[in-house]
């Protein structure tokens, strides 16, 4: 497959490149380098807001919703937290 | 002062008269070296009278962008679209393959030796690839049956988000990702996806005879963990709903505000489930806390996870949307769908009872024109969905 002439392929401009999550079903990724190199809060923040409604309404939790909660509490807590350490430097 | 167009004419008329033939046609330079502006205004008056619903107009002002400038490709395109959208599909199809010549047209090609797949030169294996949106991509496929029937091996290149929902529906087509990179000596033709209708559709008889229904599938165990994950009970009337296209330069227009859907919620034993990809809480945390009604949302991205989103859709009764990729993904399941439809796209308008030839689930609820408020649309829906 290494003679370009034998191939077909689409010519995908770098701007037209669309970002692609992992294919599981993944909320968040570790990249080699050992950090965070993939996060989708849109889908944690819609699990901490089930956790919210499943607490309202007295209703079980699962993981998913309590992890989900704690990784928002978390940052949440984090911001707060360096907006004032700013604001005190 | 500069003079005017006129006065250029006429100080040429008169060098004419004189014998003077090269200094008239010095003389009539700046006019002449207008036909290209003269053109693109054409084009654009043209696409107005579109967005204004005035066909005939629109049509007129194309005809003489292509008169004026004949080799160029935009007028082609738009005069292609507006053709097919009135069901002339010998001018459309030669305008729309002009797409590939238009600076505007931002699909990648598929860089290839391989020559294009027509229909009566005995060809073996094709290699189908994709352009334009999942939408296009969703609707074109409608054909691929088709074409296996004038083809032995079809191999068709998708958007990888569709891969696995083609192939379950269809396991003896060959679907591969987008990204692929396929050797020539399995393939003897090619052809872009938006190009098989060329071939098979002359007439709007021929889509209702000739599209293929229920070609993508969703995954079962998806379709029950979403049922769980959505707490979805027997007597629950479940609707997707998605408010707003993402098309680029289309999108708001085809798209409605989130509150003017809220007559939805008193459909009764309503339950809606929201279908939006983008940023769907920035409309439903304001909608939410406005109206007091409630969006259930699962734990699907929208956008990359369409076979999260086909899966939420099989737990649906219906779906309203506007038109955008939730549509054809429900439309391609036969799934019913009530479309609040911008008419900003050829295939739309191709339609019988108000219902898609292409996707007879579908029923489109077209907008007046495109300054035209939604009312009296929603409130069609509404009230069939209260029927239903």
């Amino acid at each position: 497959m290494d003679n370009e002439d034998d191939v077909s392929y689409l010519d995908v401009k770098p701007e037209h490149r669309m970002p692609m999550p992992p294919q599981e079903k993944v909320w968040a990724q570790i990249g080699d380098d050992l950090n965070l190199s993939f996060i989708d809060w849109q889908m944690i923040e819609s699990m901490a807001k089930q956790f919210d409604e499943a607490h309202r309404e007295g209703k079980e939790k699962t993981q998913s919703q309590v992890m989900s909660k704690l990784l928002v509490l978390v940052r949440d807590v984090t911001i707060a937290e360096t907006e004032l350490r700013i604001k005190g430097e | 002062m500069s003079k005017s167009v006129s006065d250029i004419y006429n100080d040429a008329v008169k060098q004419a008269d004189a014998d003077q033939f090269e200094e008239a046609i010095e003389t009539l330079k700046p006019i002449t070296e207008l036909t290209p502006l003269l053109r693109a205004a054409y084009t654009q008056r043209g696409r107005c009278h579109w967005e204004m619903h005035r066909w005939r107009e629109a049509r007129e002002s194309f005809e003489t962008a292509v008169r004026i400038e004949p080799d160029n490709a935009d007028a082609w395109w738009s005069l292609g679209l507006l053709a097919l959208q009135e069901g002339d599909f010998e001018t459309g199809w030669k305008g729309y393959e002009r797409r590939w010549d238009s600076q505007a047209f931002k699909s990648p090609k598929l860089v290839t030796k391989l020559p294009r797949w027509e229909a009566n030169k005995n060809y073996k294996s094709v290699l189908v690839w994709p352009e334009q949106g999942i939408g296009d991509q969703l609707i074109y496929s409608s054909l691929l049956r088709e074409l296996q029937h004038h083809c032995e091996k079809v191999t068709v290149m998708i958007d990888i988000r569709l891969v696995e929902l083609l192939k379950r529906a269809t396991p003896w087509i060959n679907f591969v990702r987008h990204d692929a990179k396929l050797r020539n000596s399995d393939f003897d033709s090619q052809i872009p996806i938006a190009s098989i209708g060329s071939h098979f559709i002359k007439s709007s008889k021929d889509i209702s005879e000739l599209v293929a229904t229920g070609y993508i599938k969703s995954d079962l165990a998806r379709v029950d963990q979403i049922k769980n994950e959505l707490d979805i009970k027997p007597d629950d009337f479940v609707i997707g709903v998605s408010w707003a296209s993402t098309a680029e330069k289309i999108g708001p227009h085809k798209s409605v505000k989130l509150e003017e859907l809220v007559g939805l919620w008193d459909i009764p034993n309503a339950k809606i489930v929201s279908l939006q990809y983008g940023k769907p809480d920035y409309d439903i945390e304001p909608f939410e806390a406005k109206t007091g009604k409630k969006i259930y949302q699962c734990m699907v991205n929208n956008f990359f996870d369409l076979e999260g989103v086909a899966a939420t859709i099989s737990n649906c009764n219906a779906v309203v949307s506007v038109s955008n990729a939730n549509v054809h993904i429900a439309g391609a399941m036969r799934k019913p769908v009530y479309v609040l439809d911008a008419n900003k796209l050829w295939y739309w308008n191709h339609k019988y009872n108000n219902r898609s030839l292409f996707y007879p689930s579908v029923k489109l609820f077209p907008r007046e024109h495109m300054l035209a408020p939604w009312t009296d649309q929603i409130e069609a829906v509404i009230k069939e969905l209260r029927r239903s």
